[in-house]
């Protein structure tokens, strides 16, 4: 994509920020399967709306997510969150930013290639596994189109794998000629084999907050990073 | 040396013609063999793991954005779906694309002529 698509980009959405300053900013949650992208999902769902509320299921069968999910108006206050009970920080200059309006979008983990096979390790019968690998394929088109419509994305890899894949490498080169904002999150460094510096040195020009999704840590770091980078 | 894998042709040197295939049998895969060593080429090739065709398509150069290559199994090329907006399907490896036109036709009309 060209220099002038890109600025395009950037341009749009300045604009957008400048008439509608209240608007919620829409991030997109992408990675490939299995990353914890709907755990990371319900994880800010359950901090800042409800905590019985669920965006989606969380499995350990890839392609669990198949259709992208929106939850509108989750609004984000890092105040409260981060500074709660400090009022003598209640005058720094990033209180102000510390609040932010979100439609969170879930969305099925990008791949390129699947394979029915693979879902019958899990147990599933062949009728059952061909739909699945049908479903999470137009999941994909689906997550990819939804793209035209995102403010943010919160790019989610898992820290125990090689972060070097085609799929990272394509998503993070798109995100850069739309000019859209991006954070990378490693997740799952909760597990004893996560290696977050792995990521930050395959992508280094791009911020890597280590998070862990399903325990809730250093959580606070990536709420702030969002509101630093989306608000 | 140089051996065809088709026909099991053996050639000291790589020739002008050899760039365009073997000239006995138009084989366009050649293994270096070492000084020394000789192999028989049905034997070579029961070790060669040749990856199935295409091999000289990178995945940049495809046109398609989704390949179908039997029931349950998609390739899905991301950059292409992520950078065009009309979706290609390609059908098997036998060559045969799909266009689905929707995708095509819901392109958003530019306000500007580029």
């Amino acid at each position: 994509m060209s220099t002038r698509k890109r600025v395009k980009g950037v341009l749009s959405r300045l604009i957008l920020t400048l008439l509608f300053k209240k608007r919620a900013v829409k991030i997109g949650i992408y990675g490939p399967p299995n990353a914890g992208k709907t755990t990371l999902a319900n994880r800010i769902i359950h901090t800042f709306v409800d905590e019985n509320e669920d965006v989606g299921i969380s499995t350990e069968i890839p392609h669990e997510t198949r259709r992208v999910v929106r939850r509108a108006g989750v609004f984000i206050d890092i105040k409260r969150r981060l500074y709660n009970g400090d009022k003598g920080h209640s005058s720094s200059p990033k209180v102000n930013r510390a609040k932010l309006m979100l439609d969170v979008v879930d969305t099925p983990g990008l791949a390129t290639k699947i394979d029915f096979r693979d879902f019958m390790a899990y147990g599933m019968d062949e009728d059952e596994a061909k739909r699945r690998a049908k479903e999470a394929t137009e999941g994909v088109i689906e997550a990819i189109k939804w793209l035209d419509d995102i403010d943010g994305v919160i790019l989610l890899m898992d820290a125990t794998e090689d972060p070097y894949t085609q799929t990272n490498v394509v998503i993070i080169g798109n995100m850069e000629a739309r000019g859209i904002p991006i954070i990378i999150a490693a997740n799952k460094i909760d597990l004893p084999d996560a290696a977050p510096q792995r990521i930050k040195n395959a992508f280094p020009q791009h911020r890597v907050v280590p998070v862990s999704a399903l325990k809730g840590d250093n959580m606070e770091a990536l709420y702030a990073e969002m509101a630093r980078v989306f608000g | 040396m140089h051996k065809c894998l088709r026909c099991g042709k053996k050639f000291d040197h790589i020739t002008r013609e050899m760039l365009n295939g073997c000239p006995e049998c138009g084989g366009k895969l050649f293994l270096y063999i070492r000084d020394g060593t000789d192999l028989d080429a049905t034997e070579l090739v029961d070790r060669l793991k040749i990856e199935e065709c295409d091999e000289d398509i990178s995945p940049d150069e495809r046109i398609e954005s989704l390949r179908i290559i039997g029931t349950g199994v998609y390739e899905l090329n991301l950059s292409a779906l992520m950078g065009k907006k009309e979706i290609v399907m390609g059908l098997k490896q036998n060559g045969t694309y799909a266009i689905h036109l929707p995708s095509l036709f819901a392109k958003k009309r530019s306000p500007r002529k580029e």
